[in-house]
């Protein structure tokens, strides 16, 4: 019988999704979580947080981020803070050694995702970041798409859409949603990492550039902050793939999940569709109805399977499903999305090779690496 | 009092629109006019009673005829319109109206000049579907709607082989304009808005030599700020294969509606027609009886010049790969 020593787990900020990361690390037997921690100069609403989720379960918190960046019963950093944060931290957990985790966005700008990019490059530990893709639907599309079951992919749709939550259901602090100084943008920044990374996920192709239409269209939060809550793209993949996405929040997009996620493939030899809030128990009530996901929300689902997963990848030394690469083409995307509103026509989706061609012809990529 | 309908051109939705007058009271189709004279004739006889022949100025210069059926290609609705307009006659054109915005100006025009009734067919209006859409949010029960998304995909439909006029975009307009401005006219509609800027993007996916793609997507961005993205294929896999979702998101809620799930009949006898989309024809030719005896057309003029001038950008956005901003007078007339 062989034992393996718990893995160390920190937060870094544990505001957001940090409560709903949490309980799944604490669930986990080959873990231990061992400290929160926040930035000294952090607002006062973020200790706040930090604080009301170490005390509940029995977490210590401190503010002295230095020390807890060089224990060495800390292996694994969650970065959970507001998206600007992202990077900042991700980089100062991988400077220390650690193996990261950071919530999505990979980052708020293509300068900051590429100084995380080449930082995971140098730094020892493992990085991944939140995905959806090992959610049950995206993972049975991809096998689908695997088998050779539709062709080749060549036009895709995917809809990804949130209901309302901005009263603290599905977002705690609606200004990390709308308040660019915490958030870098609005629900494009906030959401088009999910369907830009299936999309890459399912064809294995980049996105070459894009088309948007966004704005502000359903809550005063986003049309007081002059961030967008909604908005359609169209895609320009390699090998003339093309796509839509339609992404936002709504006040109640039709289905019963927290989001309404859907996709559509057409193939040369077929077509697929998947819902992921499907399959669903139905509840008839005299006066309600209600579905209950078979198998689990798809959302929580894919957390679970992305904790999980990379602490098995550190353990096994793998290269997790995403890598910074990844993270890094989806805030191109984002980036490029933001351009195209701007300029009211198609751009081109920066690639890697033109941001930084040193890194190109010098690096050592995510996969080379094992 | 019965209204005596004359048919111009004698292909497959000529043959559509005299079925779906076959069964409204109040209307008989009495003549068919087309080219090729057997095809009229076949036509004909098929109205049951009805006389054909080749020549159109004939059937105009008719006095008991008292409105035509214009079922011919794109590119001869202009001349054929302001003819029927100039011999008084009440019109229901095919669509797409016509194949350049120049031409629609001139046939709106005849058609006022001659106060004589018109309507175009933009069948998808009429499926049941889209007339509950249309109800649906006229009752305010979503709010006012934002943003629009419709996804129209079917099998490979593309009859006539390479010869079909449907390949020549000198002939439809260009498949964005032919068979898009379905799903434009029925955003201009249902958003209640006229289109400002347009984005095409289009591929071709099952016959590489096919002179326009059958996969084509398009985005809205309308005078009240709402939007609306629009997707279509004709590549579905099999032919028959179909799915149509469309999604209108309001200030309150959503409206949703999608084919899949409402009849899962696997055989190889026969395909399965939504009934969603059911009736359309019917539904469409009722409503041009309403407007033959006094009725508005749903389908307005200015609802006909704002999505034909938004299908003809999107069709130059998919040739150019830029986005096409409506200006002064292409956005509305």
């Amino acid at each position: 019988m062989t034992t393996t020593s718990p893995i160390g787990v920190a937060f870094l900020s544990a505001v957001r999704h940090a409560s709903s990361y949490l309980p799944v690390l604490l669930s986990m037997p080959d873990v231990e979580v061992r400290a929160i921690g926040e930035e000294r100069d952090a607002p006062a609403w973020a200790h706040e947080d930090a604080r009301i989720l170490g005390r509940a379960n029995d977490v210590p918190v401190t503010d002295n981020i230095e020390s807890l960046l060089a224990r060495d019963d800390i292996q694994m950093i969650v970065v959970c803070s507001e998206p600007v944060r992202h990077a900042r931290l991700a980089m100062a957990a991988l400077d220390a050694g650690k193996h990261v985790v950071v919530d999505k966005p990979f980052a708020t700008t293509l300068d900051d995702a590429t100084a995380l990019l080449q930082t995971v490059e140098v730094a020892p530990g493992r990085f991944t970041m939140m995905h959806r893709l090992f959610s049950p639907q995206i993972a049975r599309a991809r096998a689908a798409i695997d088998a050779g079951s539709v062709g080749l992919p060549l036009s895709l749709d995917l809809e990804w859409i949130a209901s309302d939550g901005l009263s603290g259901e599905a977002v705690e602090r609606p200004e990390f949603v709308t308040d660019m100084a915490l958030s870098g943008g609005g629900e494009i920044m906030n959401f088009l990492t999910y369907p830009v990374m299936t999309l890459r996920h399912l064809t294995g192709a980049e996105v070459m550039s894009l088309y948007a239409e966004a704005g502000s269209f359903f809550f005063d939060q986003h049309k007081g902050a002059g961030v967008e809550d909604f908005g359609v793209l169209s895609l320009q993949m390699e090998n003339g793939i093309v796509a839509t996405i339609t992404v936002g929040r709504v006040p109640q997009a039709p289905s019963h999940a927290a989001v309404h996620s859907t996709l559509r493939v057409i193939g040369s030899h077929g077509h697929l569709t998947i819902d992921e809030s499907q399959p669903v128990l139905d509840i008839w009530q005299r006066k309600e109805r209600r579905g209950i996901r078979i198998g689990g929300d798809a959302g929580q689902l894919a957390v679970r399977d992305v904790l999980r997963t990379f602490v098995e990848d550190i353990r096994e030394r793998r290269t997790p499903l995403v890598t910074a690469s990844d993270g890094w083409a989806t805030i191109a995307a984002i980036d490029a999305a933001y351009r195209s509103i701007q300029a009211r026509q198609p751009v081109e989706v920066w690639s890697l090779k033109e941001v930084a061609p040193e890194r190109h012809e010098t690096g050592e990529s995510d996969a080379s690496r094992n | 009092m019965t209204r005596r309908i004359g048919i111009m051109g004698a292909g497959a939705i000529a043959r559509d629109h005299v079925q779906a007058f076959a069964g409204i009271p109040g209307v008989e189709v009495a003549h068919v006019v087309d080219r090729h004279p057997e095809r009229a004739e076949a036509l004909a006889r098929m109205a049951g009673g009805a006389t054909s022949g080749t020549d159109f100025e004939a059937m105009l210069a008719d006095d008991s005829i008292d409105a035509v059926d214009i079922c011919t290609s794109p590119d001869s609705h202009a001349v054929l319109t302001i003819a029927a307009a100039d011999a008084g006659k009440a019109i229901h054109l095919e669509k797409p109206v016509a194949l350049h915005l120049r031409e629609v100006d001139g046939m709106l025009d005849a058609v006022d000049r001659a106060g004589v009734p018109f309507m175009v067919g933009q069948t998808t209006r009429f499926q049941p579907v889209h007339l509950e859409l249309a109800d649906a949010i006229a009752s305010g029960t979503v709010g006012a709607p934002k943003a629009f998304h419709a996804t129209f995909y079917a099998g490979h439909l593309w009859p006539g082989g390479w010869r079909a006029w449907q390949l020549d975009a000198a002939r439809c307009g260009g498949h964005i304009v032919h068979n898009g401005i379905h799903a434009i006219d029925l955003a201009t509609w249902l958003m209640g808005a006229t289109p400002v800027r347009v984005f095409a993007r289009a591929i071709t996916t099952f016959a590489p030599g096919m002179p326009t793609p059958d996969t084509f997507h398009v985005t809205l961005r309308f005078d009240n700020g709402a939007i609306a993205l629009l997707e279509w294929s004709y590549a579905l896999h099999k032919r028959g294969d179909f799915l149509r979702r469309v999604a209108v998101f309001g200030e309150k809620g959503t409206l949703h509606h999608s084919t899949q799930g409402e009849i899962d009949l696997h055989s190889d006898a026969t395909n399965p027609v939504s009934i969603a989309t059911l009736g359309a024809f019917n539904n469409q030719m009722r409503h041009f009886v309403d407007v033959l005896n006094g009725a508005d057309p749903i389908v307005t003029p200015a609802e006909v010049w704002a999505s034909f001038a938004a299908a003809h950008a999107a069709q130059e956005s998919y040739a150019t790969g830029r986005a096409i901003d409506l200006t002064g007078a292409e956005v509305a007339r």
